[in-house]
């Protein structure tokens, strides 16, 4: 029982050597740019290009029709001066750590649960039931049930007689959006550290039982720095897809033709609302952009800090 | 070798190039060519196909191809059209009618000149009625419809009235008696909450809903403008009065005193307007189409009654907005479009908005269905003025970020009046600050 890992400093290659000339590598080379090249393509299309024409955007003020005028840096210090752009930067990053940290710490208390309960795949399918129907159907079904006579206050009162929760009111709405989003989230993130932890062989959790281990000690020396390339992964999944949650906090907290109250938007819905968002839209195309780019750039410092945190060397078993 | 090698790849890339941009191009362009220009038009309806008005629409349309020759591509994009609208006059694809509510028109392509002056359709004779359309649409329209320098934006074929509504079976005493000013609205309010009853509803979750009382209540003291006045002030200077005081009041006043039925800030539309139409809250301030909004939950026998929102002051004006044809000024068939606007306005087709889609049209001559009767004679009788004072389309940005949000705060008790006046003043100045950068 080692556990190995491999020597530092050689990163594997994808290709071939570049000495290597058989037939097979120049055959491979030649088929390297019809493969790269369509989807580069598309990649710069509708990806890089929108992403550069928003960068453009934000310096002007734009209302989708007429000529841009120049603004120069603008619309990025009137953001900093916007409470309501600086309430949805704070419930983006409220969202990134605070619905995180209940995602992972729940996935880590299920996963240890569920690896060893009998059914665990059909549990798995049940805890990932959430994911897979649309965060629309969802946040309508959580109306329902949080509404002033809804499910759950009907509940309580027959119960314990108790007064309705104002759940949905405007103190309310963003932390039951927080726990909307744990609840949609978990299933997903208990599947892949399932997964992995699936591949961890049962006797290092045999051993550790037999060395007096408790839960909490068999998850810090066991699950998690086997199964740490994966976690790494999903936090990572997890921090870019936060920054992208629209259409829970739309339809919980908005209507048909009504955008949420400004109170719950995270920075997604910002851009929204400033630009196409609410009967009667701003169209403040500029100033959406410049909110949309800064928290690209927020996000990406995130995402490359939280890489070289998390970032361990990979453990063979 | 190399060489070789490399001028293969260079051909390669740019086969694949070509072929990629080539499908690109084809997929996104628009085959528009053809000389039969005059004889077609597109219309991008605000109407979803299953929706009254555009069943409506549907039969003007195709009798107009009938009588004109003329051939329509209707598609019935639903409320988004303006917005795609808007995406679209980027392109050539551009459509040649729309409709929308005033402010949304507005809002939209008038600020920046997108739009056709519509004035030579005032001139324009309705086919088979020997009447022009400035002689069938009265004047008093023309606010919501004209640009400040008198140039028309839209020619109205829906109107809706803001009224505050109630079921006159439940409540004769009201239907004998409707309150007009403020101190008479809030008796008949005591006297409902005093009886056990649930004196308002309102769908808090609307911010545009809440904002309809505060908004008129201000509207009302100030006159009409006085609020949109208010609101333009880059320094905000205008709040800190007596007059906004006391309507600001009046409002706080009602949650105050319990008068909006318990839920209203924590429930989901339209479960507060449902159990208004099933008497549980004797009223409802509402647009004009209120009553087929809720007429399949209603209770049984319910009558559709309303009034005038309660006077603040002098102002005693229907708070109103429009739904009308507007012609992009990029459209390529504006003529023919232009066509139809007058063949829709004729009085037999036009009616329809109201005998089938039961909402009121901009023609006095056309019947009423009976449960806007109400608010049809209050449309006929008193001057007009728009819906949240025009804020709403004007200052949209203000509007959502800074006035929703604080007026939510005031209609649930959160702050009283003299906090929403030192919020707002902060909130409107650094607002505008922003708008100058």
């Amino acid at each position: 029982m080692t556990l190995a890992t491999p020597p530092a400093g050689e990163p594997r290659r994808w290709r071939g050597s570049p000495r290597s000339t058989g037939a097979f590598d120049r055959s491979r080379r030649r088929l390297f740019l019809p493969f790269v090249v369509p989807a580069l393509v598309l990649y710069l299309a509708f990806v890089i290009g929108p992403t550069l024409a928003a960068l453009w955007i934000s310096f002007h003020r734009w209302d989708g029709i007429s000529e841009m005028r120049w603004n120069g840096l603008g619309n990025y210090s009137a953001l900093f001066g916007d409470p309501t752009f600086l309430t949805a930067l704070v419930n983006t990053l409220i969202i990134l750590v605070v619905a995180g940290a209940a995602i992972f710490a729940i996935s880590f208390v299920l996963t240890m649960i569920v690896r060893e309960m009998r059914g665990r795949s059909f549990i798995r399918s049940v805890l990932f039931f959430p994911h897979i129907v649309s965060a629309i159907v969802l946040s309508i079904v959580w109306g329902f049930i949080f509404e002033h006579n809804g499910t759950v206050n009907t509940i309580l009162s027959k119960m314990f007689g108790a007064e309705p929760i104002p759940w949905l009111n405007s103190d309310n709405l963003f932390s039951m959006i927080l726990i909307g989003t744990v609840w949609i989230s978990t299933g997903l993130y208990v599947t892949i550290i399932l997964a992995a932890v699936d591949r961890i062989p049962r006797y290092f959790y045999e051993d550790a039982l037999l060395a007096g281990a408790n839960a909490y000690q068999r998850l810090r020396f066991v699950t998690l720095p086997l199964s740490w390339d994966v976690i790494s992964v999903a936090a990572i999944f997890w921090t870019i897809s936060s920054l992208k949650i629209f259409e829970f906090i739309y339809a919980f907290g908005g209507t048909t033709n009504d955008l949420p109250p400004p109170a719950v938007w995270n920075s997604a819905l910002f851009v929204y609302g400033e630009s196409f968002g609410g009967r009667s839209p701003s169209y403040l195309f500029g100033y959406a952009s410049a909110s949309a780019i800064l928290m690209l750039v927020l996000f990406t410092v995130l995402i490359v800090v939280l890489r070289r945190l998390l970032r361990r060397d990979s453990i063979e078993f | 070798m190399q060489m070789r090698y490399r001028r293969r790849r260079k051909r390669a890339a740019a086969l694949i190039l070509t072929v990629t941009l080539g499908l690109f191009g084809s997929a996104c362009s628009t085959d528009d060519s053809g000389d039969d220009s005059a004889q077609e038009f597109t219309y991008w309806s605000m109407w979803q196909e299953k929706e009254p008005q555009a069943k409506v629409l549907a039969k003007a349309l195709a009798d107009f191809e009938k009588k004109s020759g003329i051939k329509v591509k209707v598609e019935w994009q639903g409320r988004d059209n303006v917005t795609k609208l808007l995406a679209a006059l980027r392109t050539d694809d551009v459509p040649d009618l729309i409709d929308q509510q005033y402010f949304t028109v507005s809002n939209a392509i008038v600020k920046n000149d997108q739009f056709k002056d519509l004035s030579d359709v005032h001139n324009m004779e309705i086919p088979g009625e020997n009447k022009t359309v400035r002689q069938v649409i009265p004047k008093k329209y023309d606010q919501f419809t004209t640009t400040a320098d008198g140039a028309q934006f839209l020619i109205p074929y829906e109107v809706i009235g803001y009224s505050i509504w109630y079921n006159a079976k439940a409540l004769p005493d009201v239907a004998s008696n409707p309150p007009k000013t403020w101190q008479e609205f809030t008796d008949v309010l005591a006297n409902s909450k005093a009886s056990g009853r649930n004196p308002i509803a309102l769908d808090g979750d609307i911010a545009g809903y809440a904002e309809f009382w505060t908004a008129t209540a201000l509207a009302r003291t100030l006159g009409t403008g006085g609020f949109h006045k208010l609101v333009s002030d880059k320094q905000a200077s205008g709040w800190d009065d007596a007059n906004v005081r006391n309507a600001l009041a009046a409002i706080a006043n009602l949650a105050k005193q319990g008068y909006f039925i318990p839920g209203y800030d924590s429930s989901k539309f339209p479960a507060i307007q449902t159990k208004w139409a099933q008497n549980q809250a004797d009223f409802l301030y509402m647009g004009s189409w209120a009553p087929t909004e809720t007429d399949t939950l209603a209770a049984p026998g319910f009558e559709y009654r309303s009034f005038n929102f309660p006077t603040l002051g002098n102002d005693d004006s229907l708070p109103a907005s429009v739904i009308g044809f507007a012609v992009p000024k990029s459209a390529g068939h504006a003529e023919a479009a232009q066509k139809f606007i007058a063949h829709f306005l004729h009085k037999e087709r036009l009616s329809k908005i109201s005998s089938e889609a039961n909402n009121l049209t901009p023609r006095p001559d056309v019947e009423v269905p009976k449960q806007l009767a109400d608010v049809n004679a209050l449309l006929q009788e008193k001057n007009l003025s728009k819906i949240t004072d025009g804020v709403l389309g004007d200052f949209s940005d203000f509007d959502k970020k800074v006035f929703q949000p604080l007026n939510l705060k005031l209609m649930t008790g959160k702050i009283t009046p003299d906090e929403f006046i030192d919020q707002i003043t902060t909130g409107q100045r650094d607002f505008w600050a922003g708008q100058g950068s």
